[in-house]
Parts: structure tokens; sequence; C-alpha cells
């Protein structure tokens, strides 16, 4: 961690409001990134993203200055992305798991519908496989930084990831994504 | 290579956040077996796939937000009284200053001196024939019978006796009332329950004042 962000996380714990708006500046599209692939809805992420900076303010005491800051608070997105999943769950009614994305020009239109394949693959995974999938390979996390956030053991975080990946493959596959021999 | 081969080298390459079509012995297993070429292509479909993800942009308040929540509320401004004060000042000293003026040019006080409270009976002076007003004052006299006897002492006796006598023409058979001014107060305060019940659970004395009232008057 860098001697700046450990200044940074100083200045926040002496109530400096100025530190507080550069620290979340900061972080804030990674937490939101990792929210909205874990649920799959703007508002709901956005939420998630909120709550998660406002309780790792808070809670900066708690925080261990030996440690990385970065999985501390991507775990406590991770705990605030599983609580409005299971929250959801409660809920009566269905939310759409991917936005919708404006109109683009044709070339970009294939990349959108591989990137929405994807998106709908992912969010036939686990939640568990999906976290350590998405912090892997979108957050680039290193397996120890994971199991820090995950609070499991490297070898767990790494076959989850491993399944994740087969899954993945698997649903891309079968929805005909795959292009043909001649492509490779 | 084989099957099994392709598939560790493969897990390798994509943890090493490298590109999985850009291995020559992977692609040259692909190219001979249908199944692992399927791996293959569905490995980099997938990790472009993830770059092309697109996230919608956070809202401009966001971190505004977020630090209000968090940041300690500022303490409200105090609104400056200073007017108003003055405004009050400025009517006592009004209401205040012909009273003075008068007591200048007497040569009198605001407060005189009070009677002995303790003496029992006669605190107003032409009911009975208790002290004048003019009878030194003890330390613990209420301030209301400091104003009272203030009063007394402004009020001439002339006036005071005539009184009494066109009182004692209008109601001969009242009796006059001899409970002193300040145990009569000290029965109203009693009435007020300050006191808390004792351990039998019956209240104190202080709180039945009626019987030394009763007492007092018969």
């Amino acid at each position: 961690m860098t001697d700046n962000l450990r200044q940074l996380i100083h200045h926040c714990l002496a109530g400096d409001q100025k530190a507080m708006i550069d620290l979340v500046d900061r972080f804030r599209g990674q937490v939101f990134g990792l929210c909205y692939r874990m649920l799959g809805h703007r508002e709901d992420a956005e939420d998630a993203a909120q709550e998660t900076f406002v309780r790792a303010l808070k809670n900066l005491r708690s925080w261990d200055a030996e440690r990385d800051f970065e999985p501390w608070l991507l775990a406590i997105a991770g705990n605030r992305c599983r609580t409005a999943l299971s929250r959801r769950m409660r809920r009566p009614s269905v939310l759409p798991l991917l936005e919708p994305l404006p109109e683009r020009t044709p070339d970009v239109q294939a990349a959108r519908q591989l990137a929405e394949e994807v998106a709908l693959a992912l969010s036939t995974l686990r939640e568990q496989y999906r976290q350590a999938f998405l912090l892997f390979h979108q957050q680039e996390l290193s397996y120890a930084e994971i199991a820090v956030v995950l609070q499991c053991p490297i070898g767990t975080v790494r076959t989850w990831i491993h399944r994740a990946r087969r899954e993945l493959i698997r649903c891309l596959q079968a929805r005909e994504v795959v292009e043909s021999r001649h492509a490779v | 290579m084989q099957c099994d081969e392709f598939d560790a080298r493969l897990d390798r390459r994509l943890d090493r956040h490298q590109a999985p079509d850009a291995d020559p012995l992977l692609r040259q297993h692909a190219r001979l077996c249908p199944r692992c070429h399927e791996q293959l292509t569905a490995a980099t479909r997938l990790m472009m796939g993830l770059k092309l993800l697109d996230t919608p942009p956070l809202g401009d308040d966001f971190t505004r937000r977020v630090v209000q929540q968090v940041a300690p509320a500022t303490p409200k401004r105090r609104v400056w009284r200073a007017p108003l004060t003055l405004a009050v000042a400025a009517t006592l000293l009004i209401a205040l200053l012909p009273g003075t003026s008068y007591l200048l040019r007497t040569g009198r006080t605001w407060f005189a001196t009070p009677p002995t409270p303790t003496s029992g009976t006669g605190d107003i002076a032409y009911m009975t024939s208790a002290p004048s007003a003019s009878t030194p004052a003890t330390a613990d006299v209420s301030p209301w019978l400091h104003y009272r006897n203030s009063i007394l002492q402004l009020y001439p006796e002339q006036i005071r006796t005539r009184h009494r006598q066109q009182l004692s023409a209008l109601a001969r058979d009242l009796s006059p009332i001899a409970t002193p001014f300040n145990t009569a107060m000290t029965a109203i305060r009693r009435t007020i329950p300050v006191s808390q019940p004792d351990d039998k659970g019956q209240p104190s004395a202080s709180t039945t004042p009626r019987a030394a009232l009763g007492a007092t008057h018969t």
C-alpha cells in the first residue's frame, strides 16, 4: 500500500472531509464495478456501493494498518452485495439482471452482444464463484487478497475461480457464442 | 500434447492474465482437437467479453452523499439575539424609571425592612396588633414578604386605620385573619407533594397541610 493512501486514511480518521472525498473518489469505480457485476442492477449497485463506503469510513479505525486497504474495502462491498442479493430473494418482484445499454454502431454492436452474453453467463454463476472470478479477472486481485476478501483459504479461492471459468466457458458454448473452428 | 495438459496450460495462462490464444502450443493442439479448439475459443471470447463489460456511470453526487452520511453535522449558526436583549432592557428601564426617581426624591428604597416573620401573628398590620413594617428583618424572609412590607411602609398609618374601621363596620361577624402571611405561604407550599412516601407507604407530614391550617384558623 502506498504512503499516499496511508496518509489519506490517516486524515480521514482525523475527520478531514476533503480526505474522505478523495478516498471515495479513488475507489468508487472499483467498488461500484464489483457491486454492479454482482447485482446486475444499477440502483441496487449504487446503494450497495454507498453503504460500502459509509461502513468503511465509519469503521476505519477497525482496519488493520498492517494489511492492504483494497481487499478490506472490497470485502465490505462483497458483504453488502450478499445482503442485497438475499434481500432481493425475499422480495416478490423480479428485477432485470442486465440494464439495457444504449444503441451503438454495428461494429460496436457485436462487441456489445458478446459483453451481454458474458454478463448473462456471469449471472448464472454461484454467488461465491462469481465474486471470486470478478475479483480475480476484473479487479485483478491476487489469490491471497481474494482469500482475505472472501475469508477462506487460498486453495478454495483457486478452486472457485477455476470452476467459475469452466462454467462460464460451458455456458458460452451452450449459447453458441463460440465461433467455428476456422476462426482460431 | 494431451488434452489434460492443454487444460492445465490454459488454466495457467488465464491465472497469469495472459491471452489464451497467444500461446502457439495451445493453438497447435487446438487445430487437431475439436474439443480443445472450442475450449480455447470460448476462453478467448470470455476474456474479450470481460473487457467489454460496460458499467454505467455513477451519479455525480455519489461522493457527496457518502461524505454527508459520515461527516459529523456542522453546528447550527447561533442567531444573534442582542437586538432582542437590548429591547427588553430598554423596556425595563423605562418601566422602572418613574418609580426610581420618586424613591430618589423621597429618600426611600425599593425594599423596606420587613417585620420578623417568626412572630406567629400580625404580619398583616391593619388586621392585627402585630409589629409594624419597620420591624427589623431576618435573613430568611421571603422576597414576597420584602415586597409586601415595602408597600406597607409607603402606606400611611391614617389610611390604614380608616380602612380597618370601615372593614370592621362592614363585616362585624368576620374574625380577622390571624394566620401570618408567611405561615400561610408555608402551608400552601406544603400542599405540593415534594417528599416521597416513607417505607410504610404513608405520605409524609409535609403533604398534609390541611390539619395544620385548620388548627390555626379555629
